[in-house]
């Protein structure tokens, strides 16, 4: 490839990549902003959903499938089990730990999620043993395309379309619909919402359904990627970091921003930099979360707050 | 509705917060289609009885009837659903929100929660849709923030903020509107317009109680007053018999003429 068709591809597959790092990090800001909670334990969320959705999806047949859950289905059967699953975990969190959180400080949310991050840690390695890598078969189409002369994984592309159509749905929810309005004025004032007529616990169950939901399915196409399921799968939430803080924590706009730099800066700084700085890829994220940080605190898009002195 | 016309009727309420007695034995009531008001001296408890009107306190002991059902306890939001609607005096509830996205989510509670429907934009949720716009352009007008429409709330001005408070609670087409102190705060000609919007909702037939300090507005606006202090009811009356009650200018308006000198 000549150098402007090699930059076109490290644009395009980073706006892929990006694509799936938004997706997450939408999940994390609708959390943020309509609970407040700050869901440190978000990487869990996708642990867990990726192995539940290997449970019932099962490895691809081959030798390097040694693992294989007792309850291998078909697909259709498999991903709505999954979203029931989940569905189910996400509405299990909110009754017993968050619903108790609504209206109270960040700070005690934060310490709450820092607790259930180990307890979820925990309970998946008990349940899964924890160790070894389980590949994942495939949900989504995989295999190699290109688009113009520019080569692209089929499962990249697949998880784009996804996470574009999920970002889309989002957007319209929280700008369209009334019940994503009501939502937004609990982000404002979670007190003083309640006298729209908008039920707390409906807004809270909302909130940590979507949580868990997005969070799955940012575990499971990263894990169709290549990766597979594993513990590994937990370090997402320091992507999440990255993405919420350059994109700014309560915006859901931010999250597209944030995702699509750090993805498209990534494969251009580990592009560029491999003659010259050896390993400059596992700093690069830091740099640019430091150096967003001190330009603009509240992130790229996020909400600088307002007050009156 | 009552056999008296009184549209919401409080009871004996108790409210203390340790051993602060915020409302001692506290007895309302409102008549419909009227506009009453709640004064006394800051502190009398007037917004704490707001808060235990609308739910978001909860009382140790009392009764507290809305169109002869007991509402006692119940959710701010179950409170709310009933219609009854509140402004805050801290006009800066959702500082994000453009005053057009603030009286959309207004609008809430008067369409179905499915997200489906209102996603698909289909039938009744079409319907619902164009009833809900119409409605928001007409509180628009009518409490004249058509010029800040698509600014967020952090970037109004105070009065402006009073305003898109009282429109958002107007949207949700209430019986009865609860106002805590839409005046204070306010030059003489916003307040003029909070006047005028008051007697158009009385003209619109709204239940109307009033909480505020600005006690020529009070006399003037109120056909019935209920005066607090200390927590406790110290009078009520119409406004003349309110201006001659002894006990209430020695409270309050005394207090309050003084001040002002």
């Amino acid at each position: 490839m000549d150098a402007g068709t090699n930059l076109l591809y490290l644009v395009v597959s980073g706006i892929m990549v990006g694509s799936i790092y938004s997706l997450i990090g939408m999940g994390f800001v609708i959390t943020y902003r309509t609970t407040n909670v700050f869901n440190i334990a978000y990487g869990q969320f996708a642990v867990l959903g990726a192995f539940i959705a290997w449970s019932f999806i099962g490895s691809p047949p081959g030798p390097s499938a040694s693992l294989q859950p007792v309850t291998r289905l078909i697909l259709p059967l498999a991903i709505p089990l999954t979203v029931i699953c989940v569905i189910v975990f996400g509405l299990l969190v909110e009754r017993l730990l968050f619903r108790r959180m609504i209206g109270k400080p960040v700070f005690v949310t934060f310490m709450l999620g820092l607790g259930l991050l180990v307890l979820l840690r925990g309970l998946i390695m008990l349940m899964w043993g924890g160790g070894g890598l389980r590949a994942l078969a495939p949900t989504i189409p995989v295999g190699s395309m290109t688009i113009g002369n520019i080569p692209i994984r089929k499962e990249l592309f697949w998880s784009f379309g996804l996470a574009l159509f999920g970002a889309l749905a989002f957007l319209f929810f929280f700008k369209k619909t009334r019940l994503g309005l009501a939502m937004r004025a609990i982000y404002d004032n979670q007190i003083a919402a309640r006298c729209l007529g908008v039920s707390a616990r409906l807004n809270s169950q909302i909130a940590w359904v979507l949580c868990a939901l997005i969070a799955t399915a940012g575990g499971v196409l990263i894990a169709v990627g290549g990766t597979g399921v594993s513990m590994g799968l937990e370090n997402l939430v320091l992507v999440v970091l990255a993405v919420v803080l350059i994109g700014g924590l309560d915006s859901l706009l931010g999250s597209v921003v944030g995702g699509l730099i750090l993805a498209i800066g990534n494969n251009l700084a580990i592009y560029y930099s491999a003659n010259y700085i050896p390993g400059f890829d596992s700093i690069f994220k830091m740099i640019l979360i430091l150096l967003i940080l001190l330009i603009r605190p509240h992130g790229l898009m996020g909400t600088k707050p307002i007050e009156r002195v | 509705m009552t056999e008296n016309g009184n549209v919401l009727i409080g009871k004996d309420i108790h409210l203390n917060f340790g051993g602060i007695k915020a409302l001692d034995g506290v007895d309302f009531t409102v008549e419909r289609g009227k506009i009453v008001s709640i004064i006394g001296p800051n502190g009398a408890g007037k917004t704490c009885l707001v808060n235990s009107i609308t739910g978001y306190y909860h009382p140790q002991r009392g009764r507290i009837l809305y169109r002869d059902k007991d509402i006692f306890g119940l959710k701010p939001h179950k409170i709310a659903r009933l219609g009854i609607s509140r402004t805050f005096q801290d006009p800066t509830t959702y500082p994000s929100m453009t005053a057009l996205d603030i009286l959309l989510a207004g609008r809430y509670m008067h369409t179905r929660a499915n997200m489906l429907h209102s996603m698909a934009y289909f039938g009744r949720s079409k319907r619902e849709e164009l009833e809900s716009r119409r409605i928001v352009e007409e509180t628009i007008t009518f409490t004249h923030i058509e010029d800040v429409r698509k600014l967020p709330l952090a970037t109004m001005s105070y009065g402006q903020r009073k305003q898109v408070e009282i429109a958002r609670a107007l949207v949700m087409e209430p019986k009865v509107i609860i106002l805590d102190e839409p005046m204070s705060g306010l030059d003489d000609s916003m307040k003029e317009i909070v006047t005028e919007l008051i007697l158009d909702m009385h003209d619109r037939g709204m239940t109307i109680v009033l909480i505020e300090h600005d006690i020529q507005a009070v006399m003037e606006l109120s056909h019935f007053i209920v005066v607090l202090d200390y927590g406790e009811k110290i009078a009520e009356g119409t406004p003349n018999e309110i201006s001659r009650n002894e006990r209430v200018t020695e409270a309050y308006l005394g207090g309050w003429s003084s001040a002002q000198q």
